[in-house]
């Protein structure tokens, strides 16, 4: 059976990473992945105000995923829902994984992730994004999180669900994201219907496309710093 | 050697080394913690990072501007997660806000305070604000980068270890072009060669 | 760092502008900082554009919905104008409940297109007093660098140039992804222009330092050669020959920015 838009069952859509575009910020990156489009900055980390509010023994993360109203099929009310704010908690927790919030206790690292244009798999885009900002922020850490969904679409078993694949009844979707290169599970949601050997698949089908990820992200942190060649402006 | 950029996690070696700044250890083996440089000898290994906070260090000339003012001191705002502190009784003369100041770190008496002295105001001039990462390049060898720049843009610059600068300038546009130009592309071989190029090039003409 | 940095460089524009009515940037009084648009390219959006104002940045999209007229104007469609502030573009905006500056900027971005007239909400009628075509133009802030309104304006009038209306079924819902041929018929480009009062010099577009350092803010629609709506905020005053002269700056300067956006957008 062949995909929508033609893609093998662990082929991933296109992805293009662009690194530090965002003036004001410490980090940031700019991600097309298919037709998802996402913002992803970084300030900080910075002092933390109310002074309670800080932790004396690490950095606060502070992830905020928002959907632009207009980056969905039925227009969304700007103000976060549930689902947003779900998203954010479980996204900052896999960020926390890899940052050694240690260093800096007391302060807050805002990590703030915008999609433009959703088209399934936005999370993962987002926390992909996210965490090349924290890279291009020169914040320290273990690995890069790397993330991309898999699912199960008519009986079988793909990987990186584009939006027609995720809104086909039946279809289990399960967003996954790894410390690479440690290749650790950081986030991992899914829900569907799916038996021991699927579930055993599109877990191995998720990681092996984080990791085809984690390749597109280090190559746009590394294009971003040429090491020959003119001056850049 | 060729030089290097690695990443956050990228493997650097297995041996046992010592081990400078941003990298870190797991099981043995040695990884980079942020996007920079490697720097590795036979007996040591580290990463020269490419942005990034300033952490206190001992013995650190920074600039800080005055944010505010309570009974016994004033706090000030440095490029850093944290804030810097100067009881009144460590100065002679009261200070405002918006005043620049230039200290040495004296003292680090905790993760985000310090005790500080050599404390200079400095005279009204302007700020330019980069990560601290950038610093050792905008210095130069034997300050032959800040030199040049004195020389070619007319000023006067101080530079603090934090990556705040001070200056006043006959040419604040070249200036700021050129601490551009050393910050964009801070990664780079011959940057002081380039630079002087480009001071050259512009310098005849109208900027 | 950005506001203490702001806060200290308020000083420098006041004693520049009071020197010699000089600008930091070495912009003329009433000049505007470079304009660059991207205009479409977002999936789902109806229509979308990026706007930059110097290093000012933001991204608009419209989204067409099905609703309910409003009673007195049973025959008409309607839209809704709003713009986020949040930590994307500066690190000095918290993401929450919409501010009040927020819903300022808004407000006078919505009024200069609201009142140019360019749009007739008649056309976005389906069936009288039951249902019309709202249209909701949503903006974000990516880069906060003064002047918020006028990018947002700009942003939003070329989302709206670049929006296409959606096909309706027989059930009167709206086919998604596919569009009729109509387009919103926008004959003219209507334009805010926003000033700040700086020890009572007045400089046109500015930024976020120059912001820090004013007192008085003034943001005027123009439409071709009429005025369309106008703005004054924050806590200073203005003369009336103030008023009149940033009027004429205005209505002086609209053909230029116009032309500019016309680079970028085929009316």
């Amino acid at each position: 059976m062949t995909r929508y838009d033609g893609r093998k069952n662990d082929e991933l859509r296109p992805i293009k990473i662009q690194v530090g575009i965002i003036k004001n910020a410490d980090g940031s990156c700019y991600l097309e992945w298919g037709k998802n489009t996402v913002l992803a900055t970084v300030h900080g980390p910075k002092p933390i105000f109310p002074k309670h509010l800080g932790d004396e023994t690490k950095a606060i993360i502070d992830y905020r995923y928002r959907m632009a109203p207009f980056s969905v099929s039925e227009r969304k009310a700007p103000v976060p829902g549930k689902r947003e704010k779900e998203i954010s908690l479980v996204s900052g927790q896999a960020l926390e994984s890899a940052i050694f919030v240690e260093k800096f206790p007391n302060t807050v690292i805002d990590i703030d992730t915008i999609i433009l244009s959703a088209d399934a798999g936005t999370r993962v885009a987002a926390l992909t994004a996210a965490s090349v900002a924290c890279a291009n922020a020169g914040i320290p850490m273990k690995g890069l999180i790397s993330a991309v969904a898999a699912g199960v679409v008519n009986k079988e078993c793909v990987l990186d669900l584009m939006y027609e694949e995720e809104a086909t009844e039946g279809t289990t979707d399960m967003p996954l994201a790894l410390l690479m290169p440690q290749k650790e599970i950081v986030l991992l949601q899914m829900d569907g219907n799916v038996d021991r050997k699927q579930w055993e698949t599109i877990i191995e089908m998720a990681t092996k496309g984080s990791e085809k990820v984690y390749e597109l992200q280090k190559k746009a942190l590394l294009e971003k710093y040429p090491i020959e060649g003119e001056l850049d402006e | 050697m060729d030089k290097k950029i690695v990443v956050p996690g990228e493997f650097l070696t297995d041996l046992r080394k010592k081990m400078g700044p941003n990298v870190y250890q797991e099981n043995g083996k040695i990884y980079s913690s942020v996007v920079g440089i490697l720097s590795e000898t036979e007996d040591s290994v580290s990463v020269i990072a490419l942005n990034g906070s300033y952490i206190n260090k001992q013995g650190d000339g920074v600039i800080g501007i005055v944010k505010s003012e309570t009974p016994n001191g004033y706090f000030l705002e440095y490029n850093s997660p944290y804030e810097l502190y100067i009881p009144k009784n460590a100065i002679t003369k009261e200070l405002k806000i918006g005043d620049i100041i230039f200290a040495r770190i004296k003292e680090i008496t905790s993760y985000d305070s310090v005790e500080i002295d050599n404390i200079n105001v400095l005279p009204k001039g302007n700020i330019y604000v980069t990560s601290c990462v950038k610093v050792p390049r905008l210095i130069g060898k034997n300050n032959s980068m800040i030199d040049m720049l004195k020389q070619y843009t007319q000023s006067n610059i101080v530079i603090g270890k934090n990556g705040l600068i001070w200056y006043t300038s006959k040419k604040p546009e070249l200036l700021e072009k050129a601490f551009q130009l050393i910050i964009n592309n801070s990664q780079k071989s011959n940057l002081t060669d380039n630079i002087k190029k480009f001071l050259e090039n512009t310098n005849s003409e109208k900027i | 760092m950005n506001e203490i940095i702001n806060t200290l460089y308020a000083e420098e524009v006041k004693n520049a502008i009071k020197a010699g009515g000089q600008r930091l940037d070495k912009r003329k009084l009433d000049e505007f900082r470079k304009i660059e648009i991207k205009k479409g390219g977002l999936n789902w959006a109806d229509g979308s554009a990026i706007v930059k104002i110097g290093d000012t940045e933001v991204v608009c999209g419209i989204k067409f919905e099905i609703g309910e007229p409003y009673p007195d104007s049973p025959d008409q469609g309607s839209m809704t104008l709003n713009i986020e502030l949040t930590g994307i573009a500066s690190p000095e905006y918290f993401t929450g409940p919409p501010t009040l500056e927020a819903m300022e900027y808004g407000r006078i971005a919505d009024r200069v297109i609201r009142s140019a007239e360019i749009i007739d909400f008649k056309d976005l009628c389906i069936i009288p007093g039951e249902k019309v075509l709202l249209i909701f133009i949503d903006c974000y802030a990516i880069n906060a660098a003064g002047n918020i309104i006028d990018a947002t304006e700009i942003a939003s009038i070329c989302a709206l140039l670049d929006a296409k209306i959606p096909k309706i079924d027989e059930n009167n819902k709206i086919i998604k992804g596919e569009y009729s041929d109509k387009k919103l018929n926008i004959k003219k480009i209507p334009l805010s222009f926003t000033f700040e009062k700086i020890e009572n010099k007045i400089v046109l577009d500015p930024t976020d330092k120059e912001e820090d350092a004013g007192t008085t803010r003034f943001s005027i629609g123009i439409c071709e050669d009429k005025i369309v709506s106008c703005q004054k905020s924050k806590s200073g005053t203005f003369t009336q020959k103030e008023i009149l002269e940033m009027t004429d700056i205005a209505l002086k300067k609209y053909g230029e920015i116009k032309k500019e956006i016309l680079k970028y957008i085929k009316m």
